[in-house]
């Protein structure tokens, strides 16, 4: 890390009470990037390093260190899964890693398990139960119950934090996080006062602090942090298709901080990681709700292992990317706009309101039902 | 502040009572006071800037202390650790249905249990209320507490669980369950449920020694509040206000789950999920198709307007990379196949959703759908003739679960209570 000069030691005298000013010669700097590890951490999925890697560098891609990467999707798609995975990597390579919990705390089953693949994977032995603790204790655990403890941790950190020796910091269940003490409200309503107004854009002002204290944080100390932040729902009225699924954070502050998105999705016969913005450049369009970006296979065992589906060279087959044919009939009316303090207007969740209408009205589907099922 | 008691309980707001009401009528939260320069803050509530950065530094003192670093995978709450390797859980006591839930339903988390009426939530969650109380490994050697939002408790079919069940029929006298140790309450509508599941149950726990809470439905209460939008507010603003509400009671029942190191079990209800089109008449039920396999043909999705129809097809593992099955993965009406339970095989046409939508389905750490499929009777039917119901086909589908992979486990409904069909088989019935 950068060396501090010891400014008293200077002919000039300055105040014992003036701050120290860490500085660092351009030679020392040079010497430190040439002998520094590796700039990103694996995926354990060589296709989505490869995606992830920028273009034209001879560097292995992965998660950058000292950026953020946003990992969402639903429930039960395998987001923990896959971190546990890389995590278990870091901590076997001797690592620290913290990991911090904001929904609910990590089940310690889980990352023994991982630990043990990850081990056997790398060395091709089983590790003893001596070894797993000793990986298991690298990883710093922490469970933060509001948001507010996480602001704590992470804009106003304390010296020792994070342990030196990290490499990786997840954060888990950010969007329970901010939905709690900043839930979503429906921006179109009249009858407020200032100070209301003031509210209902704390949202999205708050996610900006908290990206760029993510970001400093990253780049301070070297290490990649990695959050997750669950789904949403968005209705699509505008291009005819049904609702999609789309990250539990927005906002442009946010969207623009973070280095990295990724999407973990379900499909029948496996799962897919989707990319969606990498090396700081977003691969789909502002208004494509329900696009995937670039697509990497793969699969979680029933031990909990993480296995790539398909081609086992690197490149991402781009045979498995259709893009979604959106009407073209239907004029592009309002754009969801994403002003800093402001979302969609429509912020209906799982489209009940639309869809509920429809069931009610939709008598004509059941009379087709019937009048099959009496001719077959 | 708005939230400051309940980020930090234990604050002393002593030295800071002068200000605390100003910041709570400029609607300052916590996160604001970390987040804005005290300056602003103290502009915004016409407040001295040297008071916002005195309760600034005071609040942030206690957040560090408090956001201390934690054994791994130890609950919070006075429950005895257990070897490693094993996760705290409460049984259903089958065998089989516990190694599908990696030991049974987990301390410190909110386990749904989802399905039609009649499905079979009740008796699972009957043999929970007695397995708690059984000494570790099956239970937590405590009592348990059942709150109903329609029926009662049913007391009679507890007694008979108790009574025959295989496995508490052996129990000698003094390690057997007891009707004693199971205590009920009933909410009767929504504002009850929220005063009552943060103030009244936590004296509860701690009053009888709870393990387990079973709240028997969650969705109950919500019905009659869903209101379409009256004048004052529109049908979007009532949803995204219950969404809220949601949320809020997945975060009351986890802090409970983990203050308190109890397991949290609700019962949910679905709703019958109606595709955006009609399947074509080869995938309705008829009954020549019934005994016959069906063969699998595309998903019907969201209506895709292009002429490039999506063709699901099957991997062939190694040999060709998996593609998806559909052009619009992330939409809601094809994921949420993944994660209600319904939707995932594509035999199927009788699709349910369990109520209160993707805002609780976020909140819950583990969801178990109990599936139940008709069995009719295999023999020739006239025209028109409604096919005879022989028989239920039962399944315990855990659909996600953070401590434990998914599965799918027949099971059947008996005097004793509930077990799996692999496991009647093996004992040779």
């Amino acid at each position: 890390m950068a060396t501090v000069i010891d400014i008293t030691s200077s002919p000039q005298k300055l105040p014992p009470s003036s701050h120290r000013l860490p500085t660092v010669s351009a030679s020392d700097a040079l010497q430190e990037l040439q002998t520094a590890g590796p700039e990103t951490i694996a995926t354990t999925l060589p296709a989505l390093d490869t995606l992830l890697a920028g273009v034209g560098t001879n560097s292995i891609g992965g998660l950058g260190r000292g950026k953020t990467t946003e990992i969402w999707g639903p429930v039960g798609a395998g987001k923990t899964a896959l971190l546990l995975q890389i995590a278990a990597r870091e901590l076997c390579r001797g690592s620290t890693v913290v990991w911090i919990d904001g929904s609910s705390p990590l089940v310690a089953t889980r990352l023994d398990s991982a630990i043990e693949q990850r081990t056997s994977a790398m060395s091709g032995i089983a590790a003893t139960q001596g070894e797993i603790v000793r990986y298991r204790n690298n990883l710093k655990h922490y469970r933060v119950p509001t948001l507010s403890h996480l602001l704590a941790m992470v804009l106003h950190s304390q010296p020792d934090f994070p342990p030196s020796g990290t490499t990786m910091v997840v954060i888990r269940g950010l969007n329970t996080l901010i939905d709690i003490d900043y839930p979503r409200i429906l921006f179109a309503s009249a009858g407020k006062s200032p100070q209301q107004k003031w509210q209902a854009g704390r949202r999205y002002a708050v996610l900006g602090s908290l990206i760029a204290g993510l970001n400093k944080l990253a780049v301070l100390n070297n290490v990649a942090i990695v959050a997750t932040t669950g789904c949403a729902s968005r209705t699509r009225s505008d291009s005819g298709l049904g609702s999609a699924l789309v990250p539990g954070i927005s906002g442009a502050e946010w969207d623009g901080g973070v280095w990295n998105r990724l999407v973990i999705f379900r499909d029948f016969h496996c799962r897919f990681v989707g990319v969606q913005k990498s090396q700081g450049r977003s691969l789909i369009g502002r208004q494509e709700i329900g696009e995937t970006g670039k697509i990497v296979a793969f699969d979680v065992e029933h031990d909990g292992s993480v296995r790539q589906q398909g081609p086992s060279s690197s490149l991402p087959s781009e045979a498995l990317r259709k893009s979604i044919s959106r009407s073209p009939a239907k004029p592009r009316g309002r754009y969801i706009d994403e002003v800093a303090d402001s979302e969609g207007e429509d912020a209906d969740e799982y489209g009940w309101a639309e869809t509920d209408e429809d069931a009610l009205t939709a008598d004509t589907g059941v009379d087709e039902t019937t009048e099959q099922i009496a001719t077959a | 502040m708005t939230n400051l008691l309940t980020v930090l309980p234990d604050f002393d707001t002593q030295p800071y009572t002068h200000i605390l009401p100003s910041l709570e009528k400029a609607l300052i939260s916590t996160a604001d006071l970390l987040t804005l320069d005290a300056l602003d803050v103290a502009k915004r509530a016409q407040v001295p800037p040297s008071e916002v950065k005195k309760l600034a530094s005071a609040v942030l003192n206690g957040l560090h202390a408090s956001t201390t670093l934690r054994e791994l995978g130890l609950p919070t709450g006075n429950v005895p650790a257990t070897e490693p390797g094993q996760y705290e859980a409460i049984s259903t006591l089958d065998d089989v249905l516990d190694t599908a839930l990696g030991g049974g339903v987990a301390i410190g988390k909110v386990t749904e249990f989802v399905g039609e009426s009649a499905a079979g939530k009740t008796q699972f969650l009957l043999t929970l209320l007695l397995s708690a109380q059984l000494n570790p490994p099956h239970g937590v050697g405590k009592a348990a507490l059942y709150i109903s939002t329609e029926a009662p408790l049913q007391t009679t079919r507890l007694a008979q669980i108790l009574d025959q069940h295989p496995k508490l029929a052996v129990l000698p006298p003094d390690e057997r369950p007891t009707m004693a140790r199971v205590q009920s309450a009933h909410i009767h509508d929504l504002e009850a449920q929220d005063h009552i599941l943060r103030f009244q149950v936590p004296v509860m726990l701690q009053r009888h020694d709870v393990g387990l809470l079973v709240i028997d439905s969650i969705a109950a209460n919500y019905r009659p509040e869903f209101d379409k939008g009256n004048a004052k507010r529109s049908a979007a603003e009532s949803f995204v206000k219950r969404g809220n509400q949601v949320t809020d009671l997945g975060t009351l029942l986890r802090e409970t789950a983990e203050k308190y190191g109890i397991a949290v079990v609700v019962a949910n209800q679905v709703a019958d999920r109606f595709a955006a089109f009609e399947p074509p008449p080869s995938q309705l039920q008829t009954s020549q198709q019934i005994q016959k396999q069906l063969s699998v043909s595309a998903p019907q999705n969201v209506p895709i307007l292009s002429s490039t129809t999506p063709q699901g097809t099957s991997p062939d593992g190694a040999v060709t990379p998996p593609s998806l099955s559909t052009d619009d993965p992330l939409a809601l009406d094809h994921q949420h196949r993944f994660f209600t339970g319904w939707g995932d095989d594509l035999q199927r046409t009788n699709l349910k959703t369990p109520s209160l939508g993707l805002a609780w389905t976020n909140q819950l750490a583990a969801r178990v759908a109990l599936v139940k499929v008709p069995i009719y009777e295999a023999k020739q039917y006239m025209a028109g003739e409604e096919p005879n119901i022989a028989g239920w086909k039962r399944t315990f589908k855990v659909v996600f679960s953070e401590w434990c992979p998914s599965s799918c486990s027949e099971f059947e409904i008996s005097s004793g209570g509930v077990r799996s069909i692999a496991e009647q088989h093996e004992n040779g019935l």
